[in-house]
């Protein structure tokens, strides 16, 4: 199998995930610098930071591995780079998401668009949508995000949060690239979108296609794709929603616009190659007009 | 059995919040921000406890309006009434019901969502 192959040295400036400015700088770590700078990639502005960004630092530990700082405050310590990684992409998201809240509706989803097209794979962690994600770019869909949909308000479209895309170790394989080389498996591996195809620069439809991923038990084997109705698709969609318990009322009503222009369903996961194509197959039975335009 | 008087006057719960998609509802309870979903025959009995109408009453509109007995739609109305009192969405205005604690049934909890889980300790 290929080995995961990434591009691009360091960028300096500042980068944008979502709402939230931030900057990374890792003064005594080249090599780390450099890993970050690729993994970020799609999220830098390209320009100088602005102000009021936050300020990563990574210095290297004195008695551990390599240490992690927000505005001057610990995050955390970590073994390795990898691990560092990890927690540096973890904190990003929190504070994205967390930057988004006032004006957008955030859902735990990945998304991907194309043609006019967007689809959701709202789903928790674990749940493989980062690794489904990574698939659909490479046929040629572009990367969204893998984590937080943001449907802001207003123009009631989404936003690109192309996030580094995170993998596990058992990903790799399903997309038919080798396993990492240094063998660990505990932490996630964060890979540019671009990595595997077009990324989602501007704003796009808020989805018309939302995909609940299910994983049959052998029992349920010969589980079929199945319309979510509309009321179970709100109840799915809101449970996914972040800040719901702040903003029940909002996030309800907002989730219930998106539902009534969109079409819902069950997908059980199977093999990617046929969880793919079941996914787009179904793109022929919606409307591509946005939901909400009628607002 | 339930409790439920066909003689009484129902009405929503304050804040009680009713979202509508393809005919079936989804209501959110002030209580404890959890939904509720209504088949589209259950949304339509809830729209209808406006707190002047009594039970009875509700029940023979049903009735009419789905040319059925009544007496099937007084038990499921009642027993609608009774989960809807569970969770504390609807209230009787002639007397002042205590707190009823939550049952389970379709209740959805709404977790709050996390992003990615915290990286393992290195």
């Amino acid at each position: 199998m290929p080995e995961l192959t990434t591009t691009g040295g360091w960028t300096p400036g500042g980068y944008r995930a979502l709402d939230f400015r931030f900057t990374i700088s890792a003064p005594s770590l080249p090599r780390l610098a450099v890993l970050i700078s690729q993994a970020f990639m799609s999220l830098a502005t390209g320009g100088d930071a602005c102000e009021g960004s936050a300020k990563y630092t990574v210095s290297p530990g004195e008695a551990s591995g390599p240490s992690l700082h927000v505005d001057g405050e610990l995050v955390g310590e970590c073994r390795d780079e990898l691990f560092l990684m990890d927690l540096l992409m973890w904190h990003v998201n929190q504070r994205a998401i967390a930057a988004a809240a006032p004006t957008s509706l955030v859902l735990h989803a990945a998304a991907v668009t194309r043609n006019g097209m967007t689809i959701a794979l709202p789903a928790a962690s674990g749940s493989g949508k980062s690794t489904l994600v990574a698939a659909l770019v490479r046929r040629g869909w572009s990367y969204v995000t893998d984590e937080a949909l943001a449907i802001d308000l207003e123009s009631w479209r989404a936003r690109p949060y192309p996030k580094p895309i995170s993998l596990g170790y058992d990903s790799f394989p399903l997309l038919s690239l080798a396993r990492p080389a240094d063998g660990e498996r505990l932490v996630k591996r964060q890979v540019a979108g671009s990595t595997f195809g077009p990324v989602a620069t501007d704003d796009v439809p808020s989805p018309q296609l939302l995909v609940f991923l299910s994983r049959p038990s052998p029992a349920d084997a010969d589980e079929q794709p199945a319309v979510l109705p509309g009321s179970h698709g709100v109840v799915e969609a809101a449970r996914c929603a972040f800040h719901f318990r702040q903003h029940p009322r909002r996030t309800l009503d907002t989730i219930c616009q998106l539902l009534q222009g969109a079409r819902s369903y069950r997908v059980p996961v199977r093999d990617i190659e046929t969880t793919i194509l079941t996914i787009e197959s179904l793109c022929d039975t919606v409307d591509t007009v946005p939901a909400g335009a009628a607002r | 059995m339930n409790n439920v008087d066909l003689h009484a006057r129902y009405v929503h719960a304050t804040a009680a919040h009713l979202v509508e998609i393809d005919g079936e509802g989804v209501l959110l309870s002030p209580h404890d921000n959890s939904l509720h979903r209504l088949d589209a025959i259950a949304t339509v009995v809830w729209k209808r406890f406006d707190g002047a109408t009594k039970v009875e009453q509700i029940c023979r509109q049903l009735a009419d309006d789905f040319a059925t007995d009544i007496e099937p739609v007084q038990g499921d109305v009642l027993t609608f009434i009774e989960q809807m009192r569970r969770h504390r969405l609807l209230v009787d205005v002639d007397r002042e019901q205590p707190p009823v604690p939550a049952a389970r049934g379709e209740k959805h909890e709404m977790a709050t969502p996390r992003p990615l889980p915290p990286p393992p300790a290195p």
